[in-house]
Parts: structure tokens; C-alpha cells; sequence
């Protein structure tokens, strides 16, 4: 049975994957377009425009920035709704749920790996490419996973019950955004509360990420501890919560 | 011989809430209400056992509880109360297109649904032809399953969900697809299956077939078993119910 459990996590995701393009008029291409997209507005505004000084490689700094925290917004979201998407399969069949909101990240692991995969082609292509730290940013993408992946396990978990959960989470996530140092460096935000800024996992992940990525200088490894922590909390309570709640989905749904 | 599936005692209520709370906002603003709910007992102190390659058939009125009775065995639902006991893997003929999916071709949604019925890739692919050439589908392999009829998205179900080889078998009524020919092939179908030694359990409205193929009947009436033993016995507990048709013999499987 095991051996099962891999392919049919593997043929859920990528069947998903298929569909979600399929239908649209331009196919895979739109799943390379949209984050270059955004990418090109912000960049025209935040740079061109508002000039935001004194980020190096700004560039290859708010891709990456973009293209990660995307990656947090669609799996938490998908993950929340993939019970829903699925809801004749868990009435019908029965599954284990966390095969579902496996399937769901993978799908969206896959849109990640094609949004990383040009992001290298750009930073291959760039002037004055920087030395990478793949390792440590391997890391810090692992990091970022886990706590999609934690966030995926507790919206799941409640949305068949409170529907309005999507709509709150939307807001969650526009206003995340918004207070993560994506767009704008870490620097910009006034020394008395970048503690607080930094308290978001997400932050520090994704600053960390374009550090290693950038050739910028680290920050002590130990501020980062603080944000492995509250991946691992976060982990460890989405499964407890979703475990107690799973057995309730095809009732709910 | 210990029994394969056994019930003890099981009951599955159902709470409908008279208010409903489907929102965060709305269980925040009427948290101090007393919740008032509407109690349904779809199942209510099942019990009997099914012994290991036996055919048991399942009759009753519609909305009798026969469906959740399947999804409870499943585990689909968790019993409210009493205990569920299966002894082997269950393979569910609750919806034959369940899982299946509309913009995908006929060839993929074999994997998927293989997939979803626990067979491995390879498997899948060494009795492909096989699933292939009893559905009579080979022509539509490559056609996006929307193009399919319903009675060929059954045939191909079922072609699929055949080769699953769980002990343990849940079928409800869905069999009444298909034309004489296909028909046919349902009836041989079960033959070698009961043949093979898989248990059974079959919930029919077509009580010619039940009479043929059970070794034992079930008759359930609002969620209690109404009668359970000689088939014989059964179906004239069935027939005698007041407001009931007699034997009604309609065709199929």
C-alpha cells in the first residue's frame, strides 16, 4: 500500500496541475507569465518610479521576494480549499485526507519549481551575477515549505466548517504582504520595529533566502532559530489539529 | 471463521444545526444562543456480521440508510456509536465516476482512478489493455472524458474499479448502466468474483439479483435492520412491508 500512496499523491498533483492550465488560453505559459508579471508592475513603480535605493541586484531581489511569497499565498489557499475541490472523492472513496492536501502543495510545489527555474535563467543572464549560497537558500526554501505546509494543514482543517475562512485568509494574505519586506528592504522599516516585522516567520525566511541567494551578508544564525521554531510549532500543531478534524471532512463537505 | 466485517451496535446520527452556522462570523455573533439541532439517525444500533466470501445482499427503501450503512464499513463516516470491524482492505463501487475528470482523456483517467483505488503504476499499466477492452471504450481512449456519456463514464469506471483487488467489496446500486451486452458481462463479472472468494456486499432495488447471487440478505429499514439471514426470508420480510411494491424485477444488474 505504500507504494501507492506515493503514485497516487504524485497522479493527484500532477492531473491537478494539467487541469488548472489546460483550460486556459495560454496553458503552461501563464503559469511563468503571472509572477512576471506582478514582478514587472512593482518593479516599474517601486523602482523606476518611487526609486527605492539602495538594494543591490533590487532586480533579482524583488523577483525572488515575489516568487516566494507567492508560493506561500496559492499553497495555503489551494491547500485550504483542496477538501472542497475533492469533495466526491472524500464522499465516495475512501482516503486518507493528508494524501489531498499533500497533492495540493505538490501542485503548487510544481508552479514554484517552473517560477524558480526562470528566476535562475535571470540570474544566470544578470551583469554582475553574485555568488549564491545554494545550500543555505536549499534550506530556507525547505523551511518556507513546511510552513505552507502547516498553514495548509490548519485553514483545511476548519474551512469545510467556517467558509468565510477563505475570505479572511485573502485579507490576511494582502495585508502579509504588504507587512513582509518583500518589495521594500528590511532596511527601510524604522529600527524600533523591525523586531517586530521580523517576528513573522515569512519575513525572516524569505530575507534569509535572498541573502544566500544575493551573496549579501547573513544575518546570526541564532535570529533565525526563532523563526525554525515557529515553522516546527506551527508543523506540529497543524497535524494535531488536522488529525482530530479529518475524520469529520466527508460529513462537512 | 471470524467474521471479515462486523458491526456491533452502530449507530450515525447526523446534527443538522436549525441555524446555519457555516461562517466564523456567524458562529461569533451567536456564540451565547443555544444551539438547537436537528438529530438524525441515519444508522441506529446495526448489527451483524459478514463472513469471509460471503455475498451479502443489501436491500430497503430508499433513503432506509443502505448508503450510509456502505460508507460507515468504508470509513467514510465514523460511527457515532458501536463498533465497525473490517478485517481486510475495502474497495467502494459507490459512484463509478467519482474522481473521474471531465477535461482529462479517457487513458488518463484510468491512471487516476486506478490510482485512487490503490493499484500501482505498474499494475495499471500491465492490465491496461485489459480495462480497456472490457469498457469497449478503445476507440474514445484518447477523447476528453466530457465527450463520454454517462453510461460510458460507468463502463469505464467499472472497467477500472474491477481489477482493484481488495478482499473486501462495497457495491451500491450503480450497476443499472449499459446496455444487454454490458449487462452481461456485470453478471460474469460478479460470478468470478464471488468465485475468487472476495466478500460482497451488494445493495440492489433489483431483487432478482439479489435472490441469485446472495448467500445471506440484509434488510434495512430507517437505519435498523429490519431483517438479516435466509435470503428467501429477507426479501419476503421486503415484499411485505406495507407500502411496498411487490417484487419488482426490473433488468440489469
Amino acid at each position: 500500500m505504500k507504494t501507492n500512496t506515493w503514485f497516487l499523491i504524485r497522479e493527484l498533483a500532477w492531473t491537478d496541475f494539467k487541469l488548472r492550465y489546460n483550460s486556459l488560453a495560454l496553458g503552461y505559459f501563464w503559469s511563468l507569465l503571472h509572477p512576471f508579471l506582478i514582478f514587472g508592475v512593482y518593479y516599474l513603480v517601486f523602482s523606476v518610479f518611487a526609486k527605492i535605493g539602495g538594494v543591490p541586484h533590487y532586480p533579482l531581489y524583488l523577483l525572488l521576494g515575489i516568487i516566494l511569497w507567492n508560493y506561500f499565498a496559492e499553497s495555503s489557499s489551494n491547500g485550504m480549499q483542496s477538501m472542497q475541490f475533492k469533495a466526491s472523492l472524500i464522499s465516495n472513496i475512501y482516503l486518507p485526507k493528508s494524501v489531498i492536501l499533500i497533492a495540493s502543495n505538490f501542485t503548487s510545489l510544481l508552479t514554484l519549481s517552473l517560477n524558480l527555474g526562470v528566476f535562475a535563467l535571470f540570474f544566470a543572464l544578470s551583469s554582475k551575477r553574485p555568488a549564491a549560497a545554494v545550500g543555505f537558500f536549499l534550506v530556507f526554501l525547505l523551511e518556507l515549505i513546511i510552513l505552507s505546509f502547516a498553514a495548509s494543514l490548519l485553514l483545511s482543517s476548519y474551512f469545510l466548517k467556517f467558509r468565510d475562512l477563505y475570505y479572511l485568509w485573502g485579507v490576511a494574505l494582502q495585508i502579509g504582504f504588504w507587512l513582509t519586506p518583500i518589495i521594500y528592504p528590511v532596511e527601510l522599516v524604522p529600527e524600533r520595529f523591525r523586531w517586530l516585522i521580523l517576528l513573522n516567520p515569512l519575513a525572516r525566511i524569505i530575507q534569509d533566502a535572498r541573502s544566500a541567494v544575493l551573496g549579501l551578508a547573513p544575518p546570526p544564525l541564532r535570529h533565525h532559530l526563532v523563526s525554525l521554531a515557529m515553522v516546527a510549532a506551527a508543523l506540529v500543531l497543524g497535524i494535531a489539529v488536522f488529525v482530530r478534524r479529518s475524520s469529520r471532512f466527508a460529513e462537512e463537505v | 471463521m471470524d467474521p471479515i466485517v462486523a458491526l456491533e451496535n452502530v449507530s450515525k446520527r447526523f446534527s443538522v444545526p436549525r441555524e446555519r452556522i457555516d461562517s466564523l462570523r456567524n458562529a461569533l455573533l451567536t456564540f451565547w444562543k443555544k444551539r438547537t439541532y436537528e438529530i438524525f439517525y441515519a444508522l441506529n444500533d446495526v448489527s451483524f456480521t459478514v463472513n469471509p466470501g460471503e455475498f451479502l445482499g443489501i436491500i430497503g427503501k430508499n433513503g432506509s440508510g443502505k448508503t450510509v450503512l456502505l460508507k460507515t464499513i468504508a470509513g467514510i463516516y465514523r460511527p457515532t456509536a458501536g463498533r465497525v470491524v473490517v478485517r481486510g482492505a475495502v474497495s467502494t463501487f459507490l459512484e463509478l465516476w467519482t474522481g473521474l475528470q471531465a477535461e482529462l482523456s479517457g487513458k488518463d483517467n484510468i491512471f487516476l482512478y486506478g490510482a485512487l483505488l490503490g493499484l500501482s503504476k505498474r499494475r495499471i499499466r500491465e492490465k491496461f489493455d485489459e480495462i480497456v477492452g472490457f469498457s469497449e471504450l478503445g476507440s474514445f481512449m484518447d477523447q476528453k472524458l466530457k465527450h463520454y456519456s454517462s453510461g460510458m463514464k460507468a463502463r469505464l469506471g467499472f472497467s477500472v474499479a474491477i481489477q482493484a483487488e481488495r478482499p473486501i467489496l462495497l457495491v451500491d446500486e450503480v450497476l443499472a448502466v449499459g446496455d444487454a451486452n454490458f449487462q452481461k458481462k456485470c453478471r460474469e463479472v460478479f460470478m468470478n468474483l464471488k468465485r475468487e472468494g472476495k466478500t460482497i456486499l451488494y445493495v440492489s432495488h433489483n431483487l432478482e439479483s439479489i435472490a441469485e447471487w446472495s448467500d445471506r440478505a440484509l434488510l434495512v429499514r430507517d437505519g435498523h435492520v429490519a431483517a438479516w439471514g435466509r435470503t428467501s426470508d429477507v426479501l419476503l420480510a421486503y415484499t411485505h412491508q406495507p407500502g411496498e411494491p411487490a417484487a419488482g424485477l426490473k433488468p440489469g444488474c
